[in-house]
């Protein structure tokens, strides 16, 4: 299920705050789950086989961990194994398909006959669910936390339905005593209708159609030098609206049900160097690869060379972390890159001594460049497309040119994308505005906001959210 | 009702008042209407995918709530920012094109092998692969072949595959010349030995005869995705001539006759707009028209005992067979339905059809691709039309009538050319009927 639909709004919501909230709380964890399970098993009912089973599976490697008198060796082996089951069950959902795919063209290349791939449909947000877990079971191997005071709460912590597809990604040990206690007040549930508004706004109102000229602009054969800078930034308000939209609206919703999840984004393309952009961007990822990823590794305390080596595999894996594509490995290779690079010169960007506005700009278009290799269809997409935008396709005014620009030229074009930018640029966050006291002009601005929001969604066609597909 | 705490529990009241209106509004819709409730049929069916979706989309569907908001908030964003739906890009002096057929032109052909890719959305899902579409056509022709009848395919250009100069921001200059990846198609099919009309070099010729693109009569209309009169009869000759080319011409047996009529269109497009009221700020396009008629026969439009969709020549057997899509329809029978709904063709009947349509006259038939050609050959001509459905749907139509390629020499098969990329159900193989002589 999506948030931004009429089956999600006018009737999941609305039926599951209704048996939410006449449940008493020790039920309201087995509500949470049963509901999650409902409106995960929306796409697809069997991929809600395959999360009961990681579910129940984590739970039973958490108590294998904790178990009173378990040695170190019975420990490590534990953790272990729960760490390849789900990194195996992730990694044969999710890279099978590009690992077999491309062992097949290098034995086509190398004369073999190529084989039959089986096609394997990914879970919606299996990357998520599975680091949730994770993050469970090397918390308790670290003594980061305690065991799951029962496998409801386990449960509700897997399959909660706001951050269950697309994130924020939570750690079992901030939920851990809200999933036993949390307060439900007026206060609380009211951050989250407004943070939840704000991020549907986002959504409907500005993501969906600076879509609509990303992707034309990236569907076209050939788009000349404007329509390809056009294009790329409405992909860059596209994603951070769709992503951020999402992930307002997931902390808006676990606030209704009493809970507070730590933000996720923080004015990104507000950033001076791209080391700040990843403080600000899809932060709970960050957080999680810096926390379980390259501190393990060594993070930077093992020299200078070894510290570059562990920002490349960081990089390179949270590329891959969102898709099997060789555009995703080049995209974290890129950030890897440019972190490095930043590291060397002290943790500073080449461009510190330029004004504030001219780094933000600096780190805007480095990012641009980046989100042509992630949205592009193919690596040979999006050399295609770096060619365009750098002018070296140009050629005489093609029928083709003109047909592009009265497309994405529009008068609704540009309000949105002038709309976008003037957000994206000013300092305040949907997450710290919603948690200020409201005045009555902003409780009117918010509901009038709902209510063209939700018309306004009435008049598109099609709104998936892009990390759904991480 | 100052106190912060007041104005948090109105938000909140809002806000669940705002989602839980909607539910309730709607069931006690569904029960005074005596009805059933549709958010019941959740538990009527297995919880399958397919199942899943199917009731979505009819809860959003009879949702009161869209029915009454789509039309003012669209209302309200044409009105505001120009904006004509997703389904329309608007051009220059009020002319209207339809979205895929400019995407058609704009959007590269799907490479070799797509990327493998195990997302949720596929890239370029729902599109085919020219490569694709042109081994169905070669298959197809090998199909006919068999049974000695020729095939020569027309691809129809997109509107603004003829006029991209009609765009705003308008180009500075001349026309700008256009690459159309039809051309592509056409070159696979020579190669192969498929023969072609090859009509976008021969409408922007025309539009060129006239000395500039404005001194030119119109061969699309305005706010509609399909041709002229003018562009009909000129496809008309263009393919007879082809035909004369190839050899397979029928000798002329027949006397028509033409009489002008004038037609007048609002136009599919507008009618895809989605603003109420919109055909009452504008005034119809008017064209004139060429009813063809036989000296003995009349006007050519179905008769009574024909099948849906299928056109037969009276009293005579046609050599000539035509599959084509609305291209084929407009003029000839009922004028193209909306391109939302494609309902099957039927004789065009005199009177008005429905209060909403009241105010268009309806089109004269006979007046269209099919009566043309036939005019251009002198000779008879069946057809098989299926709005929409020249990728596949018509050669599942053919696939049913055995009486039809009866003494056929050859089929003509027109699609517009956004098919290509985007044909319903794809470009499917489809068999041939079975001969007469043979048992079934």
């Amino acid at each position: 299920m999506v948030f931004s639909t009429h089956i999600f709004l006018f009737y999941f919501l609305p039926a599951f705050l209704l048996v939410y909230f006449n449940l008493p709380f020790r039920w309201r964890n087995l509500w949470i789950t049963v509901a999650s399970y409902v409106f995960y098993g929306w796409w697809q009912p069997w991929f809600v086989g395959l999360m009961m089973f990681t579910t129940v599976m984590d739970f039973i490697w958490g108590r294998v961990i904790c178990r009173p008198g378990a040695t170190p060796a019975q420990r490590q082996i534990a953790v272990a194994a729960c760490v390849v089951t789900n990194l195996s069950l992730l990694c044969f959902f999710k890279y099978y398909m590009f690992a077999a795919d491309t062992l097949g063209r290098l034995l086509a290349a190398a004369g073999a006959e190529p084989f039959q791939i089986l096609r394997v449909v990914l879970p919606i947000g299996i990357s998520f669910y599975t680091f949730h877990s994770l993050t469970y079971i090397l918390d308790l191997y670290r003594g980061h936390a305690t065991p799951a005071r029962s496998f409801t709460d386990f449960s509700a912590f897997v399959a909660l339905f706001p951050d269950l597809v697309a994130g924020p990604i939570i750690r079992y040990k901030t939920l851990a005593a809200q999933l036993a206690f949390r307060e439900h007040t007026v206060r609380r549930f009211a951050s989250g209708v407004t943070l939840f508004i704000l991020g549907f706004a986002k959504k409907v109102l500005l993501a969906n159609p600076c879509g609509h000229v990303a992707d034309a602009v990236f569907g076209a054969a050939q788009p000349d030098a404007l329509a390809a800078w056009a294009g790329v930034l409405a992909y860059a308000f596209q994603i951070y609206f769709d992503f951020a939209g999402y992930s307002d609206m997931a902390i808006g919703l676990g606030r209704m049900l009493g809970f507070e999840f730590l933000k996720n984004f923080d004015a990104p393309y507000r950033s001076e160097s791209i080391s700040d952009l990843w403080r600000r961007w899809h932060i709970s990822l960050s957080s999680v690869l810096r926390d379980y990823l390259y501190f393990p590794l060594g993070g930077s305390r093992n020299g200078e060379r070894r510290t570059y080596i562990n920002l490349a595999v960081v990089m390179l894996l949270g590329g891959l972390w969102h898709g099997a594509k060789w555009n995703f490995v080049v995209w974290g290779a890129y950030h890897g890159l440019l972190l490095a690079g930043e590291r060397w010169r002290g943790k500073q960007s080449a461009y510190r001594g330029l004004p504030r506005p001219l780094r933000i700009a600096c780190t805007f278009v480095l990012m641009l460049f980046s989100w042509v290799l992630f949205r592009a269809d193919s690596l040979t997409a999006a050399l295609l497309y770096l060619q365009a935008m750098l002018g070296s396709t140009a050629g005489p005014a093609s029928a083709s040119s003109a047909l592009l620009a009265a497309d994405i030229y529009t008068p609704t074009t540009l309000v949105v994308m002038a709309t976008g930018a003037a957000l994206v640029f000013q300092p305040v966050q949907a997450h710290d505005w919603s948690l200020r006291p409201t005045s009555w002009p902003q409780v009117f601005g918010l509901m009038m906001l709902f209510v063209f929001a939700v018309l306004v969604l009435f008049s598109q066609d099609f709104n998936p959210f892009l990390y759904f597909q991480f | 009702m100052t106190s912060p705490r007041a104005r948090e529990l109105a938000l909140v009241v809002g806000f669940l008042l705002a989602i839980g209106s909607v539910p309730l509004t709607q069931t006690a819709l569904e029960v005074a209407r005596g009805g059933r409730v549709l958010v019941t049929d959740v538990f009527r069916t297995r919880p399958t995918a397919a199942h899943l979706r199917q009731f979505e989309d009819a809860l959003e569907k009879s949702s009161w709530i869209q029915q009454r908001g789509r039309p003012l908030i669209q209302e309200f964003l044409f009105a505001t920012l120009r904006n004509p739906g997703s389904q329309i890009v608007l051009g220059s002096a009020d002319w209207l094109f339809y979205r895929p057929d400019v995407r058609y032109l704009i959007e590269p052909d799907l490479p070799d092998a797509a990327p493998v890719d195990s997302r949720w959305i596929e890239p370029g899902a729902g599109r085919t692969r020219q490569a694709n579409v042109a081994r169905t056509i070669v298959r197809f022709r090998d199909q006919l072949r068999e049974r000695g009848i020729d095939l020569v395919v027309m691809p129809v250009p997109g509107k603004p595959a003829v006029y991209p100069d009609r765009f705003r921001p308008r180009p500075a200059g001349p026309p700008p010349a256009l690459e159309s990846p039809t051309r592509q198609l056409l070159d696979a099919l020579e190669r192969e030995g498929v023969p072609a009309v090859d009509l976008l070099a021969m409408f922007q010729a025309a539009r060129g005869s006239g000395g500039s693109s404005d001194a030119a009569p119109p061969l699309y209309l305005e706010r509609d995705t399909h041709w002229t009169p003018a562009g009909a009869r000129l496809a008309a000759r263009a393919a007879a001539q082809r035909l004369r080319e190839l050899g397979v011409a029928p000798a002329a047996s027949r006397q028509f006759q033409t009489d002008q009529a004038t037609v007048q269109r609002w136009g599919d497009l507008l009618d895809l707009m989605p603003v109420r009221g919109i055909r009452d700020a504008c005034e119809p396009e008017t064209v004139v028209a060429e009813q063809v008629r036989d000296a003995d026969l009349g006007l050519l439009v179905p008769s009574a005992s024909d099948r849906p969709g299928t056109c037969r020549f009276p009293g005579q057997s046609a050599t000539v067979l035509v599959l084509g899509d609305s291209f084929c329809r407009i003029y000839q029978y009922a004028e193209p339905a909306s391109l939302d709904a494609r309902p099957s063709i039927g004789p065009a009947r005199a009177g008005h059809a429905g209060s909403e349509r009241g105010r268009r006259p309806l089109l004269p038939g006979s007046a269209g691709f099919i009566s043309h050609l036939a005019l251009a050959l002198g000779a008879p001509v069946d057809a098989i039309v299926s709005d929409g459905g020249a990728s596949t749907d018509v050669r599942r139509r053919l696939s049913t009538d055995r009486e039809i390629l009866e003494g056929k020499r050859v089929v003509i098969w027109e699609f517009v050319e956004r098919d290509i990329a985007r044909g319903q159900a794809g470009w499917e193989d489809v068999p041939l009927p079975a001969p007469l002589d043979s048992a079934l």
